[in-house]
């Protein structure tokens, strides 16, 4: 979560999922693999809204990184994210090592005038539903991505990065049942490091449009061996050592009469069809609830992801010390209608091994976290913050 | 009422569950896509709806298609009312009846129960068009049918799934009915556990929030869209607005185009629409039953909202009055397949009406839908199976305030629908496509012209025993400008025969015509009408319109009066002529109206004698004729000139 969006992606077993059917602005669709990102209007920035209705809305317009929030005093006076984070005391005065002086009155008058009045409600409680709102559209946007594919959020972890993502992360991780949040040391710049930490990839794909009754384990493996051979040349020519080449093999397939097909993971040698095809209806109930065994199953293209695996910058690893962490302060956060007093961390004084309880704030330069009541934190060896989100 | 009546459920709440309701039904469409059979579900025709306990509406999907808007919920109040007291949980029923609210035959509807424990908490549907419902024309799309008898399979409401378990014998039967059984029961499975998917996620909002909460929620959402639309509605002046539209033909009758009336009363915060003054039912399938016709109203009218999530609340504050058994308030047993023919003419004209209350958001014409269908054995694979082409192609819609049309866009009856593939089509039809392209000149000329439609030219391969038909309209009844502006063209399809070498005018609806291998069949689609008066378009867009080939440089000058010099093609160069340009624009103001009411017999000799050709009847001389020989349409040319006397010679200054 940035300024004004908030990306969501799905990672399962270590892979991130990839969409042939997406679109960077809507109505301009682009139909070659990327990795799946949804993005929603709800930023730091989104300001908060009642419609004709009478219903509280949040985004997806935003006041930017300009004038930005009301506590920004550049002259916005409709309450936003960062706004209500203020008036909650979750977001501190002084952000950006002190760079960014934040104005705790202008944010509080915006939320008053924006929500609290109108709503008949009281001050916190408005700038509590201002934030319920974002986590809800946070939430379903997750939702979209994982239990309509089938998975259940209870075997994920949420990462929460992006200048505010970790203000939130706990909240949307609770509302989805996700048991665990990790807050990387700097999230603030998490995807400039991704930059830094991807292979290289190459994806290879041919039609093969067969009955899967009538194809043998050769006429795919010929199949394989004309992709395999192409990305293998690929990436030697990107300079890839044969010992970083690593090629994993799908087989996209579906019901026969069925108009889209479903990529199952094939053996790096294909000793029998019928194996692919049992792993076909299996995928196919996982994914849809459905299967039919007796329905002829054709196959549609046969694809290699050809990954180059390159050196990695190494990450800092600290021997793990149990231990209570010293506060540098507290201040009163408003969680669930009540105020309650916070332990207030300095993320660089943080060390491995460091475990605490919330309600509790840790501040950095690019980020702020929030551990709220009754969720326990606790640093790892990377200095990533694990929170365990508890009802 | 006003906008700030208590919610009982706290704001949040409320919120966090009207996200919920439309995100399940999105998640619904989702897995539709991805386990579909039929070529036309795959192209995005359906939709997907959750419904209350009594079956109101409570969501549709964001991205359902507009001419099933409005109709779900009274094929799940049909449903209740058959299978009140007998409904379990893992029951699936189905319905395709467009006598009790539903649209087409084609249109087949699987609906689910929703239980919490023994207590039945609301419905999940989900609407998809199968490939084929059995009658005498394959997609059974058969335009000469009168009466139902010779459309399709009428399925009133049946049980498909009874507490878990498949009905495989209703499901064979109803399979057994069609030309493509193996993917109907494809379909029924993929539709099925669609509806599970918003099952899973109504009951996972009940462990959640509690049952009351959700149930509460489910109505509540649908208060608070009435509401908002109320307030809007109220905001605006009281009043009536009338429009008329027309549909090419009654095949049995005479030739005259048929009308569709509608008088619009805004008073206070409710809405009237009467058509009073419709036509009679026509002898084809060109006619369109009250829930049809209820959608098309709201369809039409939700473009004015579109912020809005749609429900049954957006329905409280509309009326819809029509004669007894008109072109759109037809009953059981007349033919309704074609009833997009009218939807469009409603919808069309409903924009009318709501471009002069909201100006800044008005609309010309869109071009008409389509549907060319074919059938037959394909040659090309062994086991010579029947095959079923179905294809639309998309076109242009109407010139804006301020704004040119949307180019190459799908109907307007359908705004979710894909543009077909053509790779998609050859795969499973002996047919290639030899000429897909964006029509130039179709754009209706104004000073904001309609979008471009586009022209497609196709070849049958290797087949035996096809036949085609096509189900189009606005070969007569021309997409119309408004406020000055012109219309675009006749819709119509050509074909070229092998053997003889023949070509042949066909027009926009047709039958069971018999063609074979090589035969090349061509059609384009119109483009939107004009917005107003295209002497007052600036030189510089009809220039620009040039260079993209939207525009030719012959029709600058003609519909225009924008004289371009080309000075090299290749390179894209052309200058405007601003001399010969004035010169031009004063001689079209002078003789334009003159043109627009020279006798008609006139016309239609220029025409024969290839003087000039159908956009110049249309656009210029105000004159239908039949666009294969030549021949005078006297009645359509009266009513296609009331038309073009009001919406473009009035505004012309």
């Amino acid at each position: 979560m940035g300024g004004t969006s908030t990306d969501v992606s799905l990672t399962y077993r270590g892979e991130s999922t990839v969409t042939k059917d997406w679109y960077i602005e809507y109505g301009y669709p682009i139909r070659f693999p990327s990795i799946e990102v949804l993005t929603i209007g709800a930023g730091g920035g989104s300001l908060a809204w009642k419609d004709e209705g009478g219903s509280l809305r949040n985004g997806p317009q935003s006041a930017g990184a300009y004038p930005g929030p009301a506590c920004y005093s550049n002259g916005n006076e409709v309450a936003t994210n960062s706004d209500a984070n203020v008036v909650l005391g979750r977001l501190g005065y002084s952000l950006a090592g002190g760079d960014i002086t934040l104005d705790p009155a202008l944010a509080e008058k915006a939320v008053r005038e924006t929500v609290a009045e109108p709503f008949g409600m009281e001050l916190h409680e408005a700038a509590e539903a201002i934030i319920d709102v974002a986590n809800a559209n946070m939430a379903n946007a997750v939702r979209l991505l994982s239990i309509s594919r089938g998975h259940d959020p209870r075997d994920f972890a949420l990462i929460a990065f992006g200048g505010a993502g970790a203000l939130h992360g706990a909240a949307v991780a609770k509302e989805l049942s996700i048991p665990v949040v990790i807050v990387p040391p700097n999230p603030g710049v998490t995807s400039a490091m991704g930059c830094l930490l991807v292979d290289i990839q190459h994806d290879f794909s041919d039609s093969f449009m067969a009955d899967a009754a009538t194809t043998t384990a050769d006429d795919l493996e010929a199949a394989f061996s004309k992709i395999e051979k192409e990305a293998v040349t690929r990436l030697r020519h990107e300079g890839v050592a044969p010992e970083d080449t690593v090629l994993q093999r799908s087989v996209e397939m579906m019901y026969q009469g069925q108009w889209r097909s479903l990529s199952v993971s094939a053996p790096s040698k294909i000793t029998s069809t019928k194996d692919l095809v049992n792993g076909f209806h299996n995928e196919h109930e996982r994914e849809y609830n459905f299967r039919r065994e007796d329905a002829p199953v054709s196959i549609f293209r046969v694809g290699v992801k050809a990954t180059g695996v390159v050196q990695k910058a190494k990450l800092p690893s600290f021997e793990v010390v149990k231990h209570a962490p010293e506060p540098s302060g507290t201040r009163s956060v408003w969680f669930r209608g009540e105020k309650c007093e916070a332990a207030i961390y300095d993320r660089a004084k943080m060390r491995a091994g460091a475990e605490f309880t919330g309600p509790a704030i840790v501040e950095q330069v690019d980020s702020t976290v929030v551990v709220p009541p009754k969720a326990t934190a606790k640093v790892d060896q990377y200095m990533n913050i694990l929170i365990r989100v508890k009802d | 009422m006003n906008s700030t009546a208590k919610q009982d459920l706290d704001p949040v709440t409320f919120e966090v569950l009207k996200n919920s309701f439309i995100t399940s039904v999105d998640q619904m469409a989702e897995q539709m896509l991805r386990t579909c059979y039929s070529f036309v579900i795959y192209n995005r025709d359906f939709s997907n709806g959750l419904h209350d306990a009594d079956g109101n509406c409570v969501a549709q999907g964001n991205s359902d298609i507009a001419v099933h808007v409005g109709t779900l919920h009274y094929t799940c109040k049909d449903v209740i009312r058959v299978f009140k007291g007998d409904m379990y949980p893992g029951d699936v029923y189905a319905i395709n009846d467009p006598y009790a609210g539903g649209t087409h035959f084609s249109d087949v509807r699987l609906i689910r129960p929703i239980f919490d424990e023994e207590t039945l908490i609301g419905f999940s549907q989900s609407n998809g068009h199968w490939s084929d419902l059995g009658g005498s024309v394959p997609g059974s799309f058969n335009v000469a049918a009168h009466e139902m008898f010779g459309e399709a399979v009428r399925i009133t409401p049946i049980r498909l799934f009874h507490k878990g378990k498949f009905c495989a014998d209703v499901a064979n039967m109803i399979a057994a009915n069609t030309r493509d059984p193996a993917s109907i029961i494809g379909d029924i499975h993929s539709q099925a556990q669609a509806t599970q998917v918003a099952e899973r996620e109504l009951q996972r909002l009940v462990g959640k929030y509690g049952r009351d909460q959700v149930t509460q929620g489910m109505g509540a959402v649908q208060d608070y869209v009435e509401r908002a639309v109320r307030q809007r509605i109220a905001d605006l002046p009281d009043g009536t607005w009338e429009a008329v539209d027309y549909i090419d033909r009654d095949p049995g009758a005479g030739e005259g185009m048929i009308p569709i009336h509608i008088k619009m009363t805004i008073k206070g915060d409710q809405i009237i629409y009467d058509f009073e003054g419709s036509h009679p039912t026509i002898s084809s399938i060109y006619n369109s039953a009250h829930g049809a016709t209820f959608s098309a109203v709201v369809a039409g009218m939700k473009t004015f909202f579109p912020d809005l999530p749609l429900n049954s609340g957006f329905y409280r504050m509309v009326e819809v009055k029509a004669p007894k058994n008109s072109v759109v308030s037809a009953e059981w047993p007349v033919a309704v397949t074609g009833f997009l023919m009218p939807f469009e003419k409603i919808m069309n004209a409903i924009f009318e009406m709501w471009s002069k209350i909201m100006p800044e958001r008005a609309i010309a014409c869109a071009f008409n839908l389509e549907y060319l269908l074919a059938g037959g054995n394909d040659l090309r694979k062994p086991d010579k199976p029947i095959y079923m082409f179905y294809e639309w192609l998309p076109g242009g819609w109407g010139g804006r305030n301020g704004k040119d049309g949307s180019d190459v866009t799908t109907a307007c009856f359908g705004t979710g629908l894909m543009s077909q593939p053509s790779e998609g089509n050859e795969r499973v039809n002996p047919t290639r496509a030899d000429e897909f392209q964006i029509k130039q000149d179709s754009p209706g000329p104004g000073k904001w012209r309609g979008g471009a439609g586009v022209i497609k030219a196709s070849t049958l391969l290797e087949a035996d025993n096809t036949v085609m038909s096509y189900i189009c309209d606005r070969e007569r009844a021309v997409v119309w400008g408004v406020e000055g502006g012109l219309p675009s063209m006749p819709h119509g399809l050509m074909i070229q025969h092998a053997d003889t070498g023949e070509e042949k005018w066909l027009g926009s609806v047709f039958s069971n015509y018999k063609i074979k291998s090589g035969d090349k069949f061509t059609r384009p689609t119109a483009g939107g009408g004009g917005y107003g008066d295209p002497m007052e378009r600036d030189p510089e867009r009809v220039l620009q319109d040039v260079i993209d080939e939207y525009v030719s440089v012959r029709r600058a000058e003609l519909d225009y009066g924008v004289v371009i010099k080309v000075i090299d093609a290749d390179m894209l160069e052309y200058e405007i002529d601003l001399a010969a340009t004035e010169r031009a624009r004063a001689h079209i103001r002078a003789n334009r109206v003159a043109w627009a009411r020279m006798d008609p017999e006139i016309v239609s000799n220029m025409y024969r004698k290839g003087e000039i050709d159908e956009m110049d009847a249309v656009r210029k001389y105000a004159v239908i004729l039949d666009w294969g020989t030549g021949e005078l349409m006297p009645n359509s040319t009266r009513q296609f000139r009331e038309s073009f006397e009001k919406r473009s010679v009035a505004h012309w200054s």
